[in-house]
This record gives C-alpha cells, structure tokens and sequence, in this order.
C-alpha cells in the first residue's frame, strides 16, 4: 500500500475537530498559500514529516477507539490539504476507520475527483471558505476559488448540505465584517446553513 | 486546557463506559505530578483493557451501551474545563435541567420552544443580511449613477441626447 507524508498525528483532541473525542491526522502539503496559515510546515519541501502507510496511521488512530464510541467521535483529516490523500484516506477508512465519525477539514480546492473517490465514507466537511469574494480569496490564498464554489455545489446536488460546516474568517487586511455577512448569505443561498464566523490570528503562538 | 485536565476526563469517561457496560472498573491513582498528554502508559494500559472488555461482551452478543452522560461530560468539560466537585456540582444542576425541564425554569436545552427561538432569531439575521446586501446594491448604484452623470464627463455618451 503506499505512504503519505503526515506533519502529525494529534490524539485525544476535544472540541476542536468535529464531533467528540477526534484524532487529528494532519497532511503535508496544499494547494494554497495563505498568508496566515495555522501550519506553514505544510508547505515547507524539507519539513521534517512522518512517512506513514495506511495501516500504521490505522494502528495509531485506534488506540482511542473507546473514547469515540463514548462521545460519537472519531478521526479528523486536516493538514494541509486532505483531500489531495484521496486514496490513502479510503484505504485507512477501508481498513476499519469509516466505523467511527469521520471529518475531513478542508479548502475543498482540490480537483472533484477527490471528492467523488471519498463522499461515500465523510461524515462531516469542515470547510475553510476564506471568503466568497473571489477577488479576496485570490489575493489571500493565491488560487482562484473557482473549485471552492464548483465542489461546494456539487456536494449541496449530492444532498449533503447538511454535512457541510463552512468558516468563514474575518482576514485582517483582507476582508471585513460586512464581506463575512455576505459570505454567509451566499452560503445560505448556495444550501448551506451551518456556518461560523470567526477571526483569524495573524501571529504564531 | 492542560494535559492533566484532559486526563481527568478521559478517566471519567472510561468510569462511565465501564458502569454503562456492567464492567467493574476502578481507575489507578496517578503519582505523576508533572503535566501530560493524556497518553500515559497507565491511561493507555485502562482504556486498552475496557475496551476489550467490551468487545468480548459484545461478541457474547451484549450490544456496546453508552453513557449519555459521557457526552454531556465532554460539553461540560469544553465548557468549564477541569471537572473539579464544584464544577460535577454545576454539571449535575445543568443535566437535571437539561433532562428534566421544571415550569417556569430557564431551560438549557434546545428543547422545541428553544429550537423555535432560535430559528426565528435565524431567520430574523438572514433577513437583516438581505437588507444589508440590498442597501449594498443600492448604495453601489448610487454611485455608479452619481460617477456617470453627464455632467461629469467631458463629453456627452448619451446617443439621444442633441
């Protein structure tokens, strides 16, 4: 089976990746250059990764298995950008991990193909919308959001609206508060009603 | 939240699995006075074994039950952190509220009259971001119509205009 480069794997996470007691797998590497990014090791060439093939990311992630069946939690891939890992996340979900909540913490700018190898198995889309002005979010990101705005309809036509959970940041310099009520009003009028407005923090701890 | 925190909620809810389950279970004490991850050898050892536990139960054919309260824990945990008796205290006034509503309480729980509240206060935003949009329109109309105006350009772009 092959491997993925992963910048961590965070275990017991509460209250900050999805539903319950969540164990974070977190991938190296994204499309995306956000100024403002929580990870910046992920684009980094020579970041110091771990290799890891399904079953061993598998082995890991069910040491708490017991806390997901107690809260209804289970396992958040993020990094990064997850969904770019189509195939080795099918493979951990194959290998037993579809059995507890699944979350994938996502720009959802990425190729559909991506989406279409992995909708079955999702739970939960936590997506990072930037902003829906695609002037803001080209000049934050560096991509054009045409992808955002093409996957997010094509999972709303799937019936999955209701697995969408869309942020929408307040990006100092960037955006404003109006241009995140837009935001959500677009959302709202492309089908999805879970949202969170929030602002970003634009200094590393 | 610290690590040791973290721990004492874990340890909680491995408690209410194993009574949830009928598995006699009784946590080790922990010596260790530093901080941690939650992931200590002991914490580990507990959870490997209760899981087993329950395995095999269900394997025997007993379906694997779960604690509503261990879900409960979790929010109050995130909300209040350490599960100090004071904060049980406050957790197990919450609960009873939120599991048995009393007349003329105020209730915690999205029960049917709150879920009515706040889809109205829903609704009440989506509409006022509606009008703010359509202010937008208007205002950037305005403009538009404002920065047009013949009289302000050096020549005249009105085709029915002598």
């Amino acid at each position: 089976m092959n491997k993925a480069s992963l910048i961590a794997i965070s275990r017991l996470r509460i209250g900050t990746d999805g539903h319950g007691v969540t164990t974070l797998v977190a991938f190296h590497g994204c499309p995306l250059r956000c100024r403002y990014c929580l990870n910046p090791e992920c684009l980094e060439p020579n970041a110091k990764v771990l290799e890891m093939s399904p079953e061993e990311v598998m082995a890991e992630v069910s040491k708490d298995e017991l806390y997901y069946i107690a809260t209804n939690g289970g396992v958040t891939f993020g990094g990064g950008e997850p969904l770019l890992h189509s195939q080795f996340i099918k493979d951990v979900l194959e290998l037993g991990a579809s059995r507890w909540h699944t979350t994938v913490e996502t720009s959802l700018n990425v190729p559909r193909s991506h989406l279409e190898e992995l909708f079955p198995f999702i739970d939960e889309y936590i997506v990072d919308i930037k902003d829906m002005d695609s002037e803001v979010y080209e000049s934050y990101t560096g991509r054009s959001n045409d992808l955002v705005i093409s996957n997010l309809r094509w999972l709303v036509e799937k019936g999955l609206a209701e697995r969408i959970f869309c942020r929408i940041p307040l990006i100092p310099g960037y955006n404003d508060v109006e241009s995140q009520r837009v935001s959500q009003y677009m959302l709202y009028l492309e089908g999805i009603n879970r949202t969170k407005k929030f602002t970003y923090k634009t200094e590393r701890l | 939240m610290t690590g040791k925190e973290k721990c004492e909620f874990l340890k909680g809810i491995r408690k209410r699995m194993a009574e949830a389950n009928g598995i006699p279970y009784e946590t080790r004490e922990c010596t260790y006075e530093g901080d941690c991850l939650g992931t200590c050898p002991i914490c580990e050892q507990e959870a490997r074994e209760l899981l087993a536990q329950i395995r095999l139960k269900e394997a025997n054919g007993a379906p694997i039950q779960v604690d509503e309260d261990a879900i409960a824990m979790l929010e109050y945990f995130q909300k209040y952190g350490l599960l100090t008796p004071a904060a049980i205290e406050r957790m197990k006034l919450e609960k009873r509220r939120i599991l048995e509503p009393l007349m003329g309480d105020i209730c915690l729980h999205p029960d049917e009259d709150m879920k009515r509240k706040w889809k109205q206060r829903e609704d009440d935003e989506k509409e006022a971001g509606m009008k703010r949009l359509k202010n937008r329109v208007n205002l950037a109309e305005k403009e538009l119509d404002e920065s047009t105006k013949d009289d302000d350009l050096p020549f005249t772009i009105n085709p029915f205009k002598s």
